[in-house]
């Protein structure tokens, strides 16, 4: 009797045991949790960066071959074109052929700067012309005179801006300022000749600006002007085109990168005075217990309201911004974690104050997480991937600010090749002025009328003919690279968002994989349950004893 | 009996504690996304990689045929100054000279920059934290030499007052004492 009570216990929970695995009771199955473990060591095999990185490797291989290929054969076609000029015999046509191309490639350059009489290589005999062409001539003298004019300004603004106390006027001087600048521009010496001294203006920083700073800042203008070749070329519409393009990116590469840092600079520096006031609030409300300790508490309420207002004011401003607005996110999503981490439980991120303002703030981001926009305390797991998203965001957009440095650096290198190739043009236009057998070259093919003219003619027309050619030189290969490192740099970036798309797969596969292999791992084995029957076998026993 | 309702609440709770009614579903469910995403991301590889491939294999027939066309032209600009008289000498020395002119810019600018950083190499660094060390002094003068606010005042009083109460205090306390 004893012992069939104790075996019908067993069999009892045996069967108990074994009917929870149907409503998901996890028993362990050793071929399941094998199979898992091999899928761990076949993903911790799995070479993520090796495709991209081999890639990028044989890209680069070939990409040194290009461009020499490229450069090499630019140089056999300047060559081409040359011998052509040289030897074939003048006619108009699609390339004209003779010294017609000479004229007619010189004529597309300068033409458009209105300095060439008429349809010839010759300046216009007008001072305008001659003086545009000196500045292009000119162009380095220009830019040292320039370079001095700004140092000497440096320091004038250093000595207004430092000091006790310091200057309050604005102090932004620049030739062409971007239109977010203009309001920090120092005025003109005209602008500035009737004000009066403003209110907090010591007299002696006044004095110092309206006579020393406006006046070096108005010199500085003038110079960087005349040295700036845009003022000149941008009649040139492939000049215009591409000095457009510079701009454009000078001012998104200002904006993702110094502006959106300044800003982040500013979030952190409200974020740290609001979490301040809130100090001093929480301090002030605990201690209340005056008339006067209740207007504190008050005055410092309002002190909490203003601080969260000025921080809201700077996130709203960084969501113009994308660059800005994936760093304050990420700054936001850090500082709700730690204050997290601080209270210590999931429950936890939605109940002190300066942590819900936080989250209601990060909420405002249009492109968070929809479970988090809906959740009153979003659980923290969904926050740290949140998270893990930005930061991939952040590399994404970080990658395309290198590229776009980058490309800034070969539109300048493609600027002033056009502004080298026009100055060397106005060369060669000095150098056939004093050619008197311009009419003959027209009519007979270079190499001939070179070989009959008189010994003056002949060095005069080897002045224009080497110059033709350094000026194809300089420019044609260069210019075929740099375009050639402009498509290659996109290639370049399409890399970069490869491994980045591939560093998101790698984090978002491993952590669910994990979690699939733990579970596996774990589980009630056959022994663990053989050591709870045996358990309850012994109290059935004992159950026997007692009776 | 009761030990026996024991046990069987023990197993359910250890069961209940070991894995949840719900672990399992969700194990499967995230094994099938999973291997869904590495059937995808494995799609999306072969497919990178083979645009890779195709790609390289378009570029290096680019470099082929600029090597030839260069070799096409090479030949073409020999026949074509064979055409005129004197035509061949003209082109070597254009040529040459721009090249040596180009050469010789480039040698002087490299020269330049050379002789400038060698000048830059011979400077030591000026203390620039002078200047700011000389701002905080003139603060701390200042500071000094302005005449304290109504509000330094009073707490300066404040703690007079707090000072001499406890002196006193102390003193009488001396004198209470037989």
């Amino acid at each position: 009797m004893r012992f069939a009570c104790r075996r019908g216990l067993v069999v009892a929970v045996s069967v108990a045991a074994v009917a929870l695995a149907g409503c998901g009771v996890h028993l362990h199955n050793p071929g399941d949790a094998k199979q898992a473990q091999a899928a761990l060591a076949s993903y911790a095999k799995v070479d993520f960066d090796g495709a991209v990185a081999t890639a990028r490797s044989n890209s680069t291989q070939l990409a040194r071959a290009e461009r020499e290929a490229l450069v090499n054969l630019t140089e056999s076609l300047v060559a081409a074109d040359l011998a052509a000029v040289l030897a074939d015999a003048p006619a108009s046509g699609d390339p004209p052929r003779g010294w017609l191309r000479v004229e007619s490639e010189g004529l597309e350059v300068l033409g458009p700067l209105g300095i060439l009489d008429g349809r010839s290589l010759r300046l216009a005999p007008t001072e305008d012309a001659r003086r545009i062409a000196n500045r292009l001539l000119r162009r380095d003298e220009q830019q040292e005179r320039a370079r001095i004019a700004r140092e000497r300004f440096d320091t004038m603004i250093r000595r207004y801006v430092r000091g006790t106390p310091p200057g309050t006027q604005k102090a932004r001087c620049d030739y062409r300022p971007a239109p977010e600048d203009l309001a920090e521009q120092i005025p003109s010496p005209a602008e500035i000749a009737g004000r009066a001294r403003p209110e907090g203006e010591p007299e002696a920083k006044w004095n110092f600006y309206r006579n020393i700073v406006v006046r070096a800042c108005d010199v500085v203008r003038s110079e960087e002007a005349a040295a700036d070749p845009a003022t000149v070329l941008v009649k040139h519409e492939e000049f215009a085109a591409l000095d457009a393009r510079l701009k454009t990116l000078e001012a998104t590469v200002r904006a993702e990168d110094v502006e959106a840092r300044l800003l982040l600079d500013r979030l952190g520096a409200a974020k740290k005075a609001l979490a301040d006031a809130e100090a001093r609030l929480a301090e002030a409300t605990v201690q209340k217990q005056t008339a006067k300790a209740a207007a504190d508490v008050a005055h410092l309420q309002e002190d909490v309201a203003k601080k969260a207002a000025a921080l809201e004011a700077v996130v709203k401003e960084s969501q113009a911004l994308p660059f800005a607005a994936v760093l304050a996110k990420q700054e936001l999503l850090q500082t709700i974690l730690t204050n997290f981490r601080a209270l210590g439980g999931a429950d936890e991120t939605g109940t002190s104050e300066g942590t819900r303002r936080l989250l209601a703030l990060l909420k405002t981001y249009p492109d968070v997480a929809g479970p988090i926009r809906a959740a009153d305390k979003p659980p923290v797991n969904l926050l740290l991937l949140e998270l893990t998203a930005q930061r991939l965001e952040y590399q994404r957009l970080n990658a395309q600010l290198q590229a776009d440095r980058d490309r800034l650096k070969i539109l300048r290198g493609q600027r002033e090749l056009m502004v080298q190739r026009a100055t060397g043009w106005i060369r060669l236009v000095d150098a056939a002025e004093q050619l008197t057998v311009v009419d003959r070259l027209r009519a007979a093919p270079i190499a001939a009328v070179q070989a009959a003219a008189a010994q003056d003619q002949k060095a005069r027309l080897a002045e224009v003919l080497d110059a033709y050619a350094e000026i194809r030189m300089r420019y044609d290969a260069p210019a075929a690279a740099l375009a050639f490192d402009d498509d290659d740099r996109r290639r370049v970036l399409r890399f970069d968002l490869s491994d980045i798309a591939l560093a998101a797969w790698k984090d978002f596969i491993r952590a669910p994989l994990q979690e699939v292999a733990a579970y596996h791992d774990g589980g009630l084995t056959s022994e663990d349950l053989a050591n709870v029957i045996h358990a309850i076998g012994l109290g059935g026993i004992a159950v026997g004893v007692n009776r | 009996m009761t030990r026996v309702r024991s046990a069987v609440t023990l197993v359910l709770v250890l069961a209940a504690a070991l894995a949840g009614c719900t672990s399992g579903r969700y194990v499967r469910e995230t094994s099938q996304i999973l291997s869904e995403d590495v059937v995808a991301l494995r799609r999306d590889l072969d497919r990178y990689v083979e645009g890779q491939q195709r790609n390289a294999a378009r570029r290096i027939e680019t470099v082929l045929r600029q090597r030839r066309q260069r070799e096409e032209v090479d030949e073409i600009v020999q026949a074509k100054l064979q055409q005129a008289d004197g035509a061949e000498a003209l082109h070597r020395a254009a040529l040459a000279r721009a090249r040596q002119r180009i050469a010789a810019e480039r040698a002087r600018a490299e020269a330049l920059a050379a002789e400038r950083q060698a000048l830059q190499n011979t400077q030591s660094r000026l203390d620039t934290e002078l200047a700011g060390q000389l701002d905080e002094l003139v603060e701390q003068l200042k500071g000094l030499s302005s005449s304290p606010s109504l509000k330094e005042r009073a707490a300066f009083l404040v703690e007079y007052f707090k000072r001499t109460k406890k002196a006193i205090d102390a003193a009488e306390a001396a004198a209470a004492r037989p």
